[in-house]
C-alpha cells in the first residue's frame, strides 16, 4: 500500500554530442529520413532537432545513426510552413528532410542558404 | 402441378460474402472475420510537408502586415482615421450585389491606399502584363535607369512635380530624341516607362526624390552615351550629379542573368507601385508630408513606343477607379443585380471544403429580409455613369470647300 515508487533518470553529454548536419552538408537532393527524437536548444543558434536515422551516415569516416538538424533558415522557414499547416513538434514523428537546392546570396560576404522539404507522417491515435 | 419436394442439390450453401471466413482459416475463421466491420486497429497516418518557400513567404507577410500596422497607427495620429480604417480592413469587406431572386455575388473592396502592397500588387499587375508584351523585341535592347537629385529636407508637392518636369525635358532632349553613334548614324531612344519614388533617410533627416526608369534603345547603346546623359541631365537640373544605369536583365532559375529577355519578375521592379516607407513608417508627420507631396501625382508613367499600355487606362493611380472594378460593375448590373446598402465581412463567408464559398446563413438571411423588405429599383433603368472622361467637339460650322493649301495646289497643277 505504502510503497515509494522511485523514479531515475541519467544524463550523458556523449548523448548529446551527436553530428550537427551544417549547412555545408547538403547538397541539392541529399535526403535524410528518421524518427524525430527531440530537440535542444543551442548556446548559439537557436533550436537543434535530433533525428535517429533510418539508414546510418558516413559523416568525416566515422558512421552516425543519430544527428541533429541546427537551425538554418532554411530548416526554421521549412518548419514554420509546417507549423502553419498545423504541424505541431512531437516525439516518434517520421521526418524526411530534403534539400530542394542551394540559395545564393544576395549580398556579398553572406553565406548561401540551403532550401528544404520537409515531410512528416505521424501515426495517429486509433480510434475508438 | 409443381413439386412440393426441392430438386436433387438444388440448394447451394450460402455465397461467402466480403469479409466473412470462407472456411478453413485459423481459428476456424474468427480471425479473419474479426477486422470485418470495425476500424478500431486499422492505424491511421498523418501527413504534413513544408517547404522553406512557404516559411520565407510566411516571414515576409508578417513583415508587411508589421509595417502595415506601423502606417495605420500614424495615420490615425495625423488625423486620417477613414484612410487608416480602409487599410486596416483592406480585403476584408465586399459589395453585395442581390437579384430579386435571391442570387448574391460579392465584389471585393480595396483600400486603394498608397501604403498597401496588396493594392499595388493588384494596380501594377494589368501593366506588367501590357508591358510584357511590348518588350523582348528583335533589333532593341532595354535599359534601367535610375536618375537622382539632390535630398531635400522637406518635401512637398513642388519637389515631386519639379523631379516629374525634368524627366519630361530629358526625355524631349536630343540626348533621348537624337544622337549619333560611331558610324555616324542618327539613333533614338524608342519609349519606356518612368516611376517616381521617394525614400527617407533617417541619417540625414532627409528625403531623397529619385525616377526609376526602364527604357527601350536601339541593340548597342555606345558607352558614351552615359557621358552625355550626365550633362543633360546636370544642364536640367542644375545640381543633380548621380545617375546609374545598367541593362536590364531577368534572372532564370539557376541564378544566371539573361539580358535579352525581359520577364514580368523584371519589370515589376520598375512598375511596382510599392511605397518604401520601412524608414518612416512609424512617424506620422512625415506619413503625412509623404501623402501631402504625392497627392495627385501620377508616379508611372509611359512614354514613346510604351505609350500604348497607358493610352488604354493600364497605368492607375491610387484613387482612381479600376477599369475592372467598372467593368465588374456594370455587368452585374446587366444581369440585373443591385447593389446593397451594406457589406459583407470576410467572416460572413464561408470556405467549404471543396474550395467554393458559401454566405453564412445569418448573413443570408439579413440579405433576403431586406430584399422583402425594401422595393428595390429592380426595373430596367440607365446603366450608371461610367467615369471616363470624355472630351467633347465642338462644331463651329461648315469647312470651307478648298482651303489655302488646296487652292496653292490647284493653282500649281494648273
Amino acid at each position: 500500500m505504502s510503497q515509494h515508487e522511485v523514479q531515475n533518470w541519467t544524463g550523458r553529454s556523449d548523448a548529446i554530442a551527436v553530428p550537427l548536419l551544417g549547412a555545408e552538408f547538403w547538397s541539392d537532393g541529399r535526403l535524410v529520413a528518421g524518427v524525430f527524437d527531440g530537440m535542444r536548444e543551442q548556446k548559439v543558434g537557436g533550436p537543434a532537432f535530433r533525428v535517429i536515422l533510418d539508414d546510418v551516415l558516413v559523416l568525416d569516416g566515422e558512421e552516425a545513426s543519430v544527428v541533429e538538424l541546427p537551425s538554418l533558415t532554411g530548416i526554421k522557414q521549412a518548419l514554420q510552413d509546417l507549423r502553419q499547416k498545423g504541424y505541431q513538434l512531437r516525439k516518434g514523428d517520421l521526418w524526411s528532410v530534403r534539400c530542394t537546392g542551394i540559395r545564393k546570396a544576395k549580398k556579398e560576404g553572406f553565406s548561401d542558404s540551403p532550401e528544404f522539404q520537409i515531410d512528416v507522417m505521424r501515426r495517429a491515435a486509433a480510434a475508438a | 402441378m409443381a413439386s412440393p419436394l426441392q430438386p436433387l442439390a438444388g440448394k447451394l450453401p450460402p455465397a461467402p460474402r466480403a469479409g466473412f471466413a470462407a472456411g478453413g482459416e485459423a481459428e476456424g475463421g474468427r480471425a479473419e472475420a474479426r477486422y470485418v466491420h470495425t476500424d478500431r486497429n486499422i492505424s491511421q497516418v498523418q501527413g504534413f510537408r513544408g517547404h522553406s518557400a512557404g516559411g520565407r513567404e510566411i516571414e515576409r507577410q508578417n513583415r508587411r502586415d508589421k509595417l502595415t500596422h506601423k502606417v495605420v497607427a500614424s495615420l490615425n495620429r495625423c488625423g486620417r482615421e477613414e484612410q487608416a480604417k480602409a487599410l486596416a480592413t483592406c480585403g476584408e469587406w465586399f459589395d453585395v450585389w442581390a437579384r430579386p431572386s435571391g442570387e448574391v455575388k460579392l465584389l471585393p473592396c480595396p483600400c486603394d491606399s498608397i501604403f498597401c502592397p496588396d493594392c499595388a500588387n493588384r494596380r501594377s499587375r494589368p501593366l506588367i502584363k501590357k508591358l510584357a508584351g511590348m518588350v523582348n523585341k528583335k533589333g532593341r535592347s532595354y535599359w534601367f535607369l535610375t536618375l537622382t537629385v539632390p535630398n531635400v529636407e522637406n518635401l512637398s508637392r513642388y519637389d515631386i512635380s519639379e523631379i516629374s518636369e525634368q524627366f519630361a525635358k530629358l526625355w524631349s532632349s536630343w540626348v533621348f530624341q537624337e544622337f549619333e553613334d560611331e558610324n555616324r548614324v542618327t539613333q533614338r531612344i524608342y519609349g519606356g516607362v518612368r516611376s517616381i519614388e521617394c525614400v527617407y533617410e533617417p541619417k540625414t533627416k532627409s528625403w531623397h526624390p529619385h525616377i526609376h526608369v526602364l527604357f527601350e534603345a536601339p541593340r548597342r547603346l555606345p558607352c558614351w552615351w552615359l557621358v552625355l546623359l550626365k550633362h543633360a541631365w546636370l544642364a536640367i537640373t542644375g545640381d543633380a550629379r548621380y545617375l546609374h544605369l545598367q541593362r536590364a536583365y531577368s534572372v532564370t532559375k539557376r541564378g544566371k542573368k539573361k539580358y535579352n529577355r525581359l520577364t514580368a519578375k523584371a519589370l515589376l521592379e520598375v512598375v511596382k507601385y510599392v511605397t518604401k516607407c520601412v524608414e518612416f513608417a512609424g512617424d506620422h508627420l512625415l506619413v503625412d508630408e509623404f501623402l501631402h507631396a504625392f497627392k495627385g501625382h501620377r508616379r508611372i508613367q509611359c512614354f514613346g513606343s510604351f505609350h500604348a499600355a497607358a493610352a488604354r487606362g493600364e497605368a492607375r493611380e491610387p484613387g482612381e477607379d479600376s477599369k475592372e472594378v467598372l467593368e465588374a460593375e456594370s455587368s452585374l448590373f446587366d444581369d440585373g443585380f443591385r447593389r446593397l446598402p451594406f457589406r459583407a465581412h470576410f467572416k460572413d463567408i464561408e470556405i467549404l471544403p471543396d474550395g467554393s464559398r458559401q454566405l453564412s446563413f445569418d448573413f443570408m438571411a439579413r440579405v433576403r429580409g431586406y430584399v422583402q423588405a425594401t422595393d428595390l429599383p429592380w426595373a430596367l433603368s440607365a446603366p450608371p455613369d461610367v467615369l471616363e472622361t470624355k472630351r467633347r467637339i465642338k462644331f463651329t460650322g461648315a469647312l470651307p470647300e478648298r482651303s489655302e493649301c488646296q487652292l496653292s495646289f490647284f493653282e500649281a497643277v494648273a
